[in-house]
């Protein structure tokens, strides 16, 4: 009897414990999972925020090697760093630091599963789901804009990978044409969706896709035969940019101690405790080289990390040679102590606080000077040379304090030079002079560890990492770098 | 639901057989040796089962036997003895000497065992060998003990409790560390006092550690602490040591003197000679006040100050030269004081039995500003309710300090970069920092930071055993184990930062388990037959709080509410939840042949629904040939057992959301929270699974005189965990799958000896020998060669392809990569004809210009490995291995009257160590600032130098050609070591002469540890063999020696 009771209770037991079976399923607290993710607005919107989170690490520190640094105007500073000598005199080697497009394409998946996403999941307003897409569409054409530029093939992905049997997880590099091909359509998109009330500036607005629009067809219209299609389709975003909120700060030193200042389009955001560092770093003098404490800030810029960068003394001829120039002091700075000669890029100097320097100097990628001076391109490409005098003498007032300080009788050839040259002098460090000198069809001509090397194949792309073909045996080393 | 029907016919079955039983009673006795001393670790055991006990210190044991049963006895060195039980309840042993015993009990899981009817390879090691010795934690005194486990210190930190890898773990990506379980609550092993430890129980194989099912890969530890015995004591035990600590080896640098000469030699031959005058650089004449570095030009008529030394100027032998000669080295590891305290209590009556202990810790710390204290209490009971109803509980509380560099990277790989002509003190007597703010001096980074951290432990386990009938027994237990750990860190304004980051953080991790078994016992004739089968419910809840301040006004207050910015503040909340099911049915014939099986049905909350549940199976049998006639009566064999086993175990070492996926939610852009997608969801996931062979022998000779255990093993895992890296396009790294495969297989040897056995002296040995070699068998296709993930894929000349390195299909884990020289460049036809070099500057003395990519002489010439005349990354040749294949121990005992000495030696093969915080030491960067190794005074001079190491050039890295930035052959060495990891010379007064002061034992210890490593590698650790040296994750503390005298008193 009392044999029975007990098996009866152990069986009754074990039931019991298989009860507990269910403790297994255990929703974690911390963090989203795939199964929770995507179903409210709210996740877009944060999702949103972290494209642009992931296109702020891709860009932080690469911005200026594929925007400045091939243009040989920058080298070393206190000391001198042989990938950025590599950049300068165009010597591009496998595994060079930006060579590898993992950010890039981290950035695009991001994109691509937003824009899977976003239209299954309800939203108060469609503006509101428009302006969600349009940032995804702005920031996958801004990149591949930016692929087709730096590596030309390249893989063309828009499907957004969830899981590891997706067929075209393995790609290889489409042709330079189609790159190009989807950043043009997703540009066009996000023009499409962006409601023209939204004037956000560290996120995508219509000004910064309409900037955007036009920077690709003056491109398209220069080095892709894009005719005068191209020419008017840039002029049509100009337009919309100079009808927008934007005016030109009045004096150039303010661009960069505001940046808030309307004159900003799209930019960047950099804050403390958030995220700092990027290329800025590598601009001030390191403290260890200030023996005298009284100098510091005074006027001497100094940083924690090492000067790896400054401009070239030739470039620092170039800058100062206008006198007039009100730009000069704001771009780079020069400090000669007893015993060195201190110069450092001036623009992106962050915060200092408590006797500490914070890199929070966002990245301005678009600013009404360069809507002027892209103004002043269209102009004097499609024959309106004395009006592309006009917009170039807007960016030139401000900077020389001089009305009409070029004259109304430049010919075109001659305002396209000018257009280079106010471009080298306005966007010290802002990533533009090198895609300005390959747009013009000057890059052989103005940088001169170029010059004579015409007959390089790609020389003006970039290879690409071992990680990119080590991880996709599809992919092969751009030609000209193997 | 087929295991619950599994258990139910189980437990009906136990019931069906328990109608068979006699009567049966507690027999308790003492155990002593010839001299009347106790002896302590005696195995009583009810002959033909496997009930067994041990006796305790006091040499007490307590067992329940029937009438007419017979009780054996025995313990390694001692005679085997047996006895029947009669009528009494107390049965004193005498035990002969001269004998290694055969008869241990062994701690299985959920049980124990007599070592004569073990089938599995199961490893034991008694309390005795944690004791008398200068160790901070339990790893530090196993290691090399135990065959088959490899204990290694990566982490020298006062404090850091070693890694264990049991036959080189089972895993590629995941965790390799095995399960520890100490009275059955799961913990790392920090916290524990090794005074309050009895037996240490390691299950290696398959068909052992199968009972604890899909976290047994790894292997289990089972660690068992002291309990009282019953008609004992109360006894008290008082232990006071007390040791000198030093560093066991550092780095040697060049002194001022000769730095000054090399720096500015080579100062003045490269890109930046006006550093030789300039204020703020070592080897500069032109150092003022304001500079860190001390070396200047002796002025007109000036006296040399106080402190400094003088010497021409290399430059300008007219000039003379002034400076101090400071030693970082010796200024951050000083000789420090460690201390350690223990009161232990101890005794029991026939109901109750006890222990309780106290002891506290104190390590002073070799390295300025580190040290570790640790405050333990520990208590056990054991309550004889009825005759059959036993109630155990024991408590442990463990508090540890702490104070550990947040970065040996910073403060003493680069920190020691400090030159010997840096000032140590400014003249304010703050300490000088470094060259920058992540190489700060370790004084400097000592001065500024409060890095304080605090372990609460608490462990709390209770029990019922029920003695339902004779020979059967149910079994609960419940534990809980909390551990609470806070930081607190405060760093000082100072020049490189000025914001006065406070954080702290605390970590909550609390881990609740309900276990209940049944087993029942019984001998039929020769047939004997012991089964067991139980439920296991464990709960693990973790949370991470941490909170960080900045911007405060002073230094202070080091707490965050005085830092007005609030720049972080986190909470991490994790669960999870693991469900077991086990059994074992043990049986033999006439304890010769013997047959075990066992089986655990796991079922893990980290996989998704659907996947969560696995089965493990082990099988393991033996044949003890020495209980065969043929056998039996040979003298010179006394025991001979063959083993083989058989078996499933799993590693569920899974992150929480690699089955589910992940999105991030800790990133901000501009203010706003962000998602950022960050695991690819993969719910298909499921364990890793081992399955491992064993093959074992023991055999015992001339009485047990020799004994010998040996196993072959050969471990397969299957479905391994395995990060299958995605084309970098897709926006994930990699992703969790279950594919691969990798064997880990070779070999343990443990034999003991007693070599020498008179009246009055003995010496025994002991010699354990662990080789473990490992195969990647399969990978994830991926389209690679062998499927190779990582490593280079290099075009050769002729334009075909070759890989190598990484992980690949066919080739060992643990292996890398460098550069390798061809020979020194001695001539500057040599230099102009030499191949091109990526990563030199091509600097030369002789035109004092930079042409990229050539050589000057005096440099290496790297070795071209796929002969297309260019030196880049795809001129990697193979260097080494970070995992040595051998380890072992060889210890010694000798005994004589009183005296009692101890040697134990223990020793790894195999790894290397690419010592890249040693290369540079050749380097002189930061701007020339960095100090210099004392070996570059054997750098190549001049042609026809006889040295492995390039010409020394100033700044390598920024300045010149990266000779010794390279990463190269020259400075990766074989990390093969001998430690003299222990001596202990003991000295027992003798029993009579204590009598009188009321005192029952008194021993004094002289002890050392660590004394000396025979080994290649220089200034740091050989037991880690490492790619690189130069890394944050890398912990350059170097091997501290202690010497220790030691009083043990017994009341």
């Amino acid at each position: 009897m009392k044999l029975r009771i007990s098996i009866l209770t152990l069986i009754a037991g074990t039931g019991m414990l298989a009860g507990c079976h269910g403790d297994l399923d255990i929703a974690q607290k911390s963090q989203i999972t795939s199964v929770s993710m995507w179903k409210t607005e709210s996740d877009a919107i944060g999702a949103v925020y972290g494209v642009y989170a992931q296109l702020r690490s891709t860009l932080a520190d690469s911005y200026i090697y594929y925007g400045d640094l091939r243009t040989n105007l920058y080298g070393g500073g206190m000391m001198s760093e042989p990938a950025f000598d590599k950049m300068g005199a165009n010597v591009l080697t496998r595994d060079l630091a930006g060579t590898n497009w993992v950010s890039f394409y981290t950035t695009i998946n991001d994109c691509n599963l937003v824009l899977k996403k976003v239209p299954s999941i309800s939203f108060n307003s469609d503006a509101k789901r428009n302006e969600v897409l349009a940032n995804a569409y702005f920031v996958r054409g801004f990149l591949y804009f930016w692929i087709a530029r730096i590596w030309g093939d390249a893989p063309v992905l828009t499907s957004g990978f969830e899981s590891d049997n997706q067929e075209d997880l393995y790609p290889a590099r489409a042709p330079q044409a189609q790159v190009f091909a989807q950043a043009e359509a997703d540009i066009n998109k996000a023009v499409e969706l962006m409601p023209r009330s939204v004037s956000e500036l560290k996120t995508g607005s219509w000004g910064a896709v309409n900037m955007l629009k036009a920077d690709y067809y003056l491109w398209k219209a220069k080095r892709l035969n894009g005719g005068r299609d191209a020419l008017l389709a840039a002029q049509t975003a100009l337009n919309e940019v100079l009808a927008g909120p934007y005016v030109l700060a009045p004096q150039f030193k303010t661009v960069f101690s505001n940046e808030e200042d309307p004159e900003h389009i799209f930019s960047i955001d950099f804050t403390r405790d958030e995220y700092t560092g990027g290329f800025a770093s590598m601009y001030l003098i390191p403290l260890q080289y200030v023996s005298d404490d009284r100098l510091v800030e005074n006027p001497v810029k100094v940083g924690s990390h090492q000067q790896y960068l400054s401009i070239t003394d030739a470039y620092e001829a170039f800058l100062s040679a206008e006198a007039k120039d009100t730009r000069t002091d704001v771009s780079f700075m020069v400090y000669q102590d007893v015993e060195n000669r201190f110069r450092w890029i001036n623009k992106f100097v962050g915060e200092w606080a408590n006797d500490t320097r914070f890199f929070t100097s966002d990245i301005p990628v678009y600013r009404l000077a360069e809507a002027l001076l892209m103004k002043a391109e269209v102009e004097n490409a499609l024959g309106n040379t004395p009006d592309a005098v006009g917009y170039l003498n807007d960016v030139a007032e401000r900077a020389y304090g001089v009305e009409d300080y070029y004259p109304a009788n430049l010919s075109a050839a001659e305002v396209d030079e000018k257009i280079v040259d106010e471009t080298m002098k306005e966007f010290v460090s802002e990533g533009k002079i090198w895609w300005a000198f390959v747009r013009f069809g000057v890059a052989f001509d103005r940088v001169a560890t170029l010059t004579g090397r015409e007959d390089e194949t790609n020389l003006l792309l970039w290879p690409v990492a071992s990680a990119c073909i080590n991880t996709n045996p599809k992919i092969e080393q751009t030609e000209g770098y193997n | 639901m087929s295991k619950i029907k599994t258990i139910c016919l189980l437990t009906a079955f136990l019931f069906a057989l328990s109608s068979l039983s006699a009567q049966t009673g507690n027999i308790t006795g003492t155990v002593s040796d010839k001299n009347g001393q106790p002896v302590q670790g005696v195995a009583v055991i009810v002959k033909g089962t496997t009930t067994g006990t041990t006796t305790d210190p006091e040499g007490h044991y307590s067992i329940r036997a029937s009438q007419g049963s017979i009780l054996e006895f025995s313990f390694i060195g001692y005679m085997p003895r047996e006895v029947t039980v009669g009528n009494e309840s107390v049965i004193d042993i005498t035990l002969a000497e001269a004998v290694v015993g055969l008869d241990e009990v062994v701690v299985v899981g959920y049980g124990t065992q007599s070592r004569r009817t073990v089938t599995s390879a199961i490893s034991k090691v008694g309390g005795e060998a944690l004791q008398d010795i200068p160790i901070n934690s339990v790893g530090d005194g196993l290691k090399g003990k135990i065959a088959g486990v490899h204990f290694y210190t990566t982490n020298n930190t006062p404090g850091a409790d070693p890694i264990i890898r049991i036959r080189g773990g089972s895993s590629i990506n995941r965790s390799n560390e095995p399960l520890v379980l100490v009275d059955g609550i799961e913990r790392d092993l920090s916290g524990i006092n090794p005074n309050d430890i009895a037996s240490v129980d390691v299950l290696k194989d398959a068909a052992s550690s199968a009972i604890y099912g899909s976290r047994a890969s790894n292997g289990v530890v089972l660690i068992t602490t002291k309990r009282g015995t019953a008609d004992s004591g109360p006894r008290i035990t008082f232990e006071g040591s007390w040791a000198l600590q030093q560093t066991e080896r550092t780095y040697e640098f060049l002194n001022a003197q000769d730095y000054i000469s090399y720096v500015r030699t080579a100062v003045s031959q490269g890109p930046h000679p006006d550093y030789n005058f300039k204020d703020g650089y070592s080897a500069s004449s032109g150092n003022t006040d304001n500079s860190i570095y001390s070396t200047r030009y002796l002025n007109p008529g000036e006296a040399v100050p106080a402190g400094y030394q003088s010497m021409p100027d290399p430059l300008d032998p007219m000039k003379t030269l002034i400076f101090q000669d400071n030693s970082f080295v010796d200024e951050v590891f000083q000789n420090a004081l460690w201390q350690n305290y223990y009161i232990g209590l101890d005794g029991g009556t026939r109901k109750v039995r006890y222990t309780a202990s106290m002891g506290y810790t104190d390590d002073a710390g070799v390295a300025v500003g580190t040290n570790f204290s640790r405050f333990s209490a520990r208590s056990n009971a054991d309550v004889q309710i009825s005759d059959r109803l036993k109630f155990t509980a024991g408590f442990d509380f463990g508090q540890t300090l702490t104070n550990a560099y947040a970065s040996q990277h910073q403060v003493i790989s680069r920190g020691l970069y400090c030159p010997p002509t840096q000032k140590i003190r400014n003249a304010d007597g703050t300490p000088t920092p470094g060259y920058n703010a992540s190489s700060p001096s370790p004084l400097y980074y000592a001065y500024l930071n409060d890095n304080d951290q605090k372990i609460n432990k608490l462990g709390i386990n209770g029990g019922l055993e029920w003695e339902i009938i004779d020979g059967l027994k149910a079994n609960a237990t419940a534990s809980l184990y909390t551990s609470t750990a806070t930081g607190d860190y405060f760093t000082r304004a100072n020049k490189f930062n000025g914001t006065r980051p406070s954080s702290s953080d605390l970590t909550d991790q609390q881990r609740k388990k309900l276990e209940a078994y049944l087993s029942y016992t019984r001998t039929f004739g020769n047939h004997s037959l012991s089964v067991m089968a139980g439920y296991s419910y464990q709960d693990y809840k973790y949370k991470y709080l941490k909170a960080s301040a900045a911007d405060a006004i002073s230094d202070k207050i080091p707490t965050l509410n005085a830092g007005p910015t609030k720049t972080e503040a986190t909470t991490t909340m994790e669960e999870q939840v693991l469900i077991g099911y086990f059994g074992r049915v043990n049986y033999d014939y006439k304890k010769k042949y013997l047959l075990t099986l066992t089986f655990r049905e796991d079922g893990s909350s980290l996989f998704a629904s659907g996947n969560q549940w696995g089965f493990f199976p082990g099988a393991s049998a033996g044949w003890v040939i020495s209980e065969e006639p043929c056998l039996k009566s040979s003298m010179a064999v006394s025991n001979l057992k063959l083993r083989v086993s058989y078996g499933q175990t799993g590693n569920n070492a899974i992150g929480l959301y690699d089955a589910l996926g992940q999105y991030g939610v800790d990133t901000k852009y501009n203010g706003i929270g962000a998602i950022v997608p960050s695991s690819m969801t993969n719910p298909t996931l499921t364990w890793e699974t081992t399955t491992q062979l064993d093959a074992g022998v023991d055999v015992g000779f001339l009485n047990q005189r020799i004994q010998l255990s040996a196993d072959y093993f050969n471990k397969v895992t299957d479905d391994l965990l395995f990060n299958k890296t995605l084309p970098n396009t897709s926006g994930f790294g990699s992703i969790l799958t279950n594919v691969g495969k990798v064997r880990f297989s070779g070999f343990d040897i443990e034999l003991n000896t007693r070599n020498i056995n008179t009246k009055n002296f003995s010496w025994d040995s002991r010699f354990i020998w662990s080789y473990v070699k490992n195969e990647v068998v399969k990978l994830p296709d991926n389209g690679r060669d062998r499927n190779r993930i990582g490593g280079y894929t290099v075009t050769m000349a002729d334009g075909s392809k070759r890989e190598f390195g990484g992980t690949a299909e066919g080739e060992p884990l643990y292996r890398f990569y460098g550069y390798q020289t061809d020979y020194i460049i001695e001539t500057m036809e040599q230099a102009d004809n030499a191949r091109y070099d990526e990563s030199s500057r091509g600097w030369r003395v002789s035109d004092g210009k930079y042409v990229l990519g050539r050589k000057d002489v005096g440099d290496y010439e790297w070795k071209d490995f796929n002969g297309d005349g260019r030196i880049n990354g795809q001129d990697m040749f193979y260097m080494g291995t970070t995992m040595p294949h051998s380890t072992g121990g060889f210890g010694n005992t000798f005994a004589y009257k009183n005296f009692t000495l101890n040697i134990y030696m223990d020793w790894a093969l195999g790894h290397s160590i690419c010592d890249q915080i040693f290369s540079r030491q050749f380097v002189n960067f930061f701007a020339n600032n960095s100090s210099l190794s004392a070996e570059v005074k054997k750098t190549w001079q001049k042609p026809g130098d006889k040295t492995k190491y390039a010409r020394f050039s100033g700044n390598d890295s920024d300045d010149t050609n990266r000779n010794f930035r390279t990463v190269s052959n020259v400075f990766t060495t074989k990390a093969d070591y001998l430690c003299l990891r222990e001596i202990s010379l003991q000295y027992n007064v003798p029993a009579e002469k204590l009598k009188k002061l009321g005192i029952y034992g008194l021993a004094v210890t002289l002890s050392g540890n660590n004394l000396h490593y025979f080994t290649k590698v220089k200034g740091i650790s050989p037991e880690t063999g490492t790619a690189s040296t130069y890394s944050s994750s890398y912990f350059s503390y170097p091997p501290i020696r202690r010497f220790s005298l030691g009083v043990k008193l017994t009341f």
